[in-house]
């Protein structure tokens, strides 16, 4: 019997009276019926024309911070691990705390990009270009610390199971190993993603641009797309492919960090929830890290109307439920933690939340994960952007101070009393952490100076026009109702023009 | 595809189910269901060793209809709270299995109830399955010398010290002496009265859109759904931890709430499935359900075999990895002697069939094949319950063997086959009748357009 449940197909409709029912509709994904040419002159826009000043004026100090982050790295490789702050007991710094938050940022890109395109959510359209560019520039972030902390940096190489004279083998055994590998695999995967996503657009910039340097290398990165019928049906193949792909690769990833924590019998590290609760953790801390660049990112060019508050809406309720599993899980290693009548289990939790050096960490991230984003439940602070950057630059600040706490709390008191000590990051660490995000936020803006920042493809097949079906006097039938409407940024009703103008763009 | 259908054009009134089909099925069920309660009630009175080993049975009957029920809880509160319109159309088969809490409140009495009646005690069969309740009584009836109250007791008794600890969560009553956590028997109490409160709030708003055609429900329905699912989570969290994890109080595990939600609302779509199915074949939702929602539905069953089988392994894994013996002793049991079979017969069962078969598009469209995979999902849920709940049996009664004969053994298959059964009867009789109280699907929900017009 197949497709069987089609039976009702070949039946014209009851005819027995009206319904009662109403036909609620959804909110519009771009507003002010923008045109496709006014999307591609908009994206376009911000690539073909000046920069902006202020652009500038972040570019610059990023580019010196990460440069002062290359002196790090160089006078740690140089010198030895002992510039940072690690010691006995607390092996594990900020070396791995930053590569884990790092890390976890790096998962809204693909979740975006492959989840959420698996589950039909059109709304990803608007956001999913610079979320998978954030992902990438992320995890280039996370890579150096692990890579870093071996030590013998010359010896990494050590990591990847080639075949060498010494007929040493890495130890499969190791979710430290089988991190290298998810790590590797996936930034992989999204720069692949990433770019096949880009080929159209690159494909638009091409034709717009005046033959010269911009034209060929716009032509090359192409690879020859010309939008045809063919090379579409490819392209969506492929696409889907990858987001397939992709899917269990973003779960992988903070699962297999997670492991690195849970597989040890280590208390405060050893529960058997790490792996959702990580893989939850890490989609709240890149959700909120997107929303905190794409803001600012909407407002300075003028993309209101492409990136509206349904889209804000939508990412901070996803930052409230993930938020909320994030409590869920910190609350249940708590209580089991208490319930398995563990001395050494519970006291690991005790050193956390009562007595111990470092329970300003615990409620800095009690508040900043779990609290801050119970905002979001009243409508008025989804709607209120500053409240909304507010919250999720606690978000940023919380997911960091989770692995933190879980890490330095941790190990800072072991089993052996005698052996406890405090952690200090020294200067080194410090400022390779902040040249971080000098880098992150420099690729960034490199990023937007040379790539469309939403995609502009994708999001002219979720206009009203793309639909063959699409009916324009639905909207006047009697029953229809209109989904109410968004308040707060005054800047969605005024219609803004085609041509593109950029407040503060350098003429030169 | 079939043309667009214009809600217009349906009827005011949706649809009833067509009761004159279902007749026999319902009196059949009825039936079963007497014979078994009658059988279980005569098991329970006659008490001794049998009602021990009966109350296994009983157990993974109840959690078996308990999960899937808190599963169809769990969607509803998702398709509202997610603002999804795909699932109008058979929202109302969820939505009407959330009503069946009540049937099963009664019947999970014999477990939960103070017996003999009159007493504040437990019955010896549910003392003997939960062997902290054993602990209790016995330290209550003959408390140690200097003990004022029942956690004294356990304080001053030998090798009690874990159950003194653990005393403000595993009591029972309303115990001071416990902290102000209500105890084991009351939370039954809270769990099953607040998901049947969240069941019946949400079905109360559906009906009422059936009646009004207003728009306001759905806004009502989403703002209560999203503070329910948060309660709905912690009441599904900790029934699993007092009733099936509690079972062995020395064990423990942080995903255990994680990993009986999963299969549970795994198991829900696969019933979804199977009621939608069989009411389609038996001509019911003309121009509501086609083929695009058993595709949906069908994608949802596959994604949550992956989410079971990603919860499930990794609570094993890193159980296994960190070779605690606090932690590992519930798969030690469960990886020895004929369980071991079992357990490796659930990897492939739970994940690895289910998952190769729902990987095909047609496997989800085909109505047959989506309701045969739906059938198979059902029947791994009840292994997966049968080997969390059964192994204990060996463990409480038999000193850690399967049964001391062959006799016992068949006997107390016997004893599983029956419960479910019973369950089955007074579970399928009921479902039966909600669905034949309502329209079979929401008819004044706005996105019912959306709904029925849905491309996968």
């Amino acid at each position: 019997m197949a497709e069987a449940a089609n039976h009702d197909s070949h039946h014209a409709p009851h005819a027995d009276g009206p319904s009662r029912a109403k036909v609620l509709l959804r909110e519009p994904l771009v507003l002010n019926n923008r045109s496709f040419s006014w999307v591609t002159n908009r994206v376009a826009g911000i690539v073909e024309n000046p920069q902006p000043w202020g652009w500038w004026w972040i570019v610059v100090p990023c580019a010196l911070l990460a440069g002062f982050m290359a002196f790090c790295f160089t006078y740690l490789v140089s010198t030895g691990v002992g510039v940072w702050g690690p010691n006995h007991p607390v092996a594990w710094g900020w070396d791995i705390t930053n590569f884990v938050f790092w890390i976890g940022i790096g998962h809204a890109g693909t979740l975006i990009s492959a989840i959420l395109y698996l589950t039909r959510q059109k709304w990803r359209t608007a956001v999913n270009r610079a979320a998978e560019a954030m992902t990438i520039f992320a995890v280039m972030c996370a890579g150096l610390f692990p890579a870093l902390h071996v030590g013998r940096v010359w010896m990494a190489w050590f990591l990847a199971p080639v075949p060498n004279s010494n007929q040493i083998w890495q130890n499969f055994k190791s979710p430290l190993l089988w991190d290298v590998f998810a790590v590797s695999t996936y930034f992989s995967v999204s720069v692949v993603f990433w770019f096949l996503g880009l080929v159209p657009d690159l494909a638009t910039l091409r034709d717009r641009c005046k033959p010269g340097i911009r034209k060929m290398a716009y032509g090359l990165f192409a690879l020859g797309w010309r939008g045809g019928n063919r090379q579409w049906r490819h392209y969506e193949v492929a696409y889907m492919l990858l987001a397939g792909l992709s899917t269990p690769l973003v779960l992988s990833v903070h699962t297999v960090v997670s492991f690195d924590f849970a597989t040890s019998i280590v208390p405060g590290w050893h529960t058997t929830i790490f792996p959702p609760y990580f893989v939850a953790g890490a989609i709240f801390g890149g959700f909120a890290m997107v929303l905190t660049l794409m803001i600012p990112v909407r407002k300075i060019y003028g993309l209101q109307d492409l990136f509206t508050m349904k889209h804000i809406d939508n990412m901070a309720k996803i930052i409230l439920l993930t938020g909320t599993i994030v409590g869920y899980a910190y609350l249940m290693e708590l209580f089991i933690a208490w319930y398995s009548g563990s001395l050494f289990e519970f006291d690991a939790f005790k050193w956390r939340i009562l007595y111990g050096p470092y329970t300003w960490a615990y409620y800095c991230m009690f508040f900043c994960n779990v609290i801050a984003p119970q905002a979001f439940w009243w409508k008025k602070c989804r709607e209120n952007l500053f409240i909304v950057m507010v919250v999720c630059m606690f978000v940023n600040a919380g997911m960091w101070y989770e692995r933190f706490v879980i890490i330095v709390t941790t190990l800072a008191r072991d089993f052996l009393p005698g052996a406890w000590d405090m952690y200090h990051p020294s200067w080194v660490e410090i400022w390779t952490f902040i040249g971080t995000f000098g880098m992150f936020l420099m690729l960034f803006l490199i990023f937007l100076r040379f790539l469309p920042v939403i995609a502009i493809a994708e999001i002219k097949g979720v206009l009203p026009e793309a639909d063959p079906h699409y009916d324009p006097s639905m909207v006047k039938r009697d029953n229809v109702v209109a989904p109410p409407a968004y308040e707060g940024d005054p800047h969605e009703v005024s219609g803004q023009p085609a041509t593109v103008t950029i407040p503060g763009a350098a003429t030169v | 595809m079939s043309h667009h259908v214009a809600v217009n054009h349906l009827p005011p009134e949706g649809e009833k189910l067509q009761i004159t089909k279902f007749l026999t099925w319902r009196i059949v069920l009825l039936l079963v269901g007497i014979a078994g309660a009658a059988a279980s009630g005569f098991i329970f009175l006659e008490g001794g060793e049998q009602a021990n080993s009966y109350a296994f049975s009983y157990l993974f009957a109840l959690e078996v209809f308990f999960t899937i029920t808190t599963g169809a809880v769990f969607w509803v509160l998702l398709h509202n709270a997610s603002n999804s319109s795909w699932g109008v159309a058979i929202r109302r088969i969820p939505e009407v299995m959330t009503q069946l809490y009540l049937p099963l409140f009664v019947l999970a009495l014999p477990i939960f109830a103070p017996y003999p009646l009159g007493s504040l005690k437990k019955p010896e069969w549910t003392q003997r399955m939960y062997e902290w309740i054993g602990i209790h009584a016995q330290i209550a009836s003959n408390p140690p010398s200097g003990a004022e109250n029942l956690r004294d007791g356990l304080a001053l008794s030998h090798g009690t010290s874990l159950l003194y600890k653990k005393y403000p969560y595993l009591h029972n009553g309303f115990d001071l002496h416990g902290g102000l956590l209500p105890g084991w028997d009351l939370r039954v109490i809270i769990f099953f009265g607040l998901l049947f409160f969240i069941g019946r709030r949400m079905l109360n708003l559906s009906l009422e859109q059936d009646r009004t055609g207003a728009v306001g429900p759905t806004f009502r329905a989403r703002f209560h759904a999203c503070w329910m699912l948060p309660v709905f989570a912690v009441c599904s969290t900790f029934a699993s931890i007092d009733w099936i994890m509690s079972l062995n109080y020395t064990w423990f595990s942080t995903m255990f709430g994680v990993n009986v939600f999963a299969g549970g609302a795994l198991a829900s779509m696969a019933v979804i499935i199977l009621v939608v199915g069989t009411l389609v074949k038996t001509g019911h939702f003309r121009h509501i359900v086609s083929a695009e929602h058993f595709h949906l539905m069908g994608k949802l069953m596959h994604s949550f075999v992956i989410f079971w089988a990603y919860i499930a392994f990794s609570q094993f894994f890193l159980i296994w990895y960190a070779n605690i013996p606090e932690e590992t002793q519930f798969y030690a049991i469960r990886n020895t002697g004929g369980w071991w079979h079992f357990s490796l017969a659930l990897v492939f069962a739970h994940f690895a069939i289910p998952f190769v078969f729902l990987l095909k598009r047609d496997a989800k469209r085909n109505l047959n094949a989506v309701m045969a995979a739906s059938l198979f999902v059902v029947v791994v849920h009840m292994m997966e319950l049968y080997w969390m709940i059964i192994p204990e049996r060996g463990r409480s009664l038999y000193n850690f063997s399967s049964a001391p004969d062959n006799a016992t053994f068949m006997r107390d298959v016997l004893f599983d086959g029956l419960a479910f059964l019973t369950f089955l009867g007074i579970y399928g009789f009921f479902l039966i009748r909600g669905l034949a109280k309502h329209s079979i699907y929401p008819c004044g929900d706005p996105r019912l357009e959306e709904s029925v017009n849905v491309v996968s």
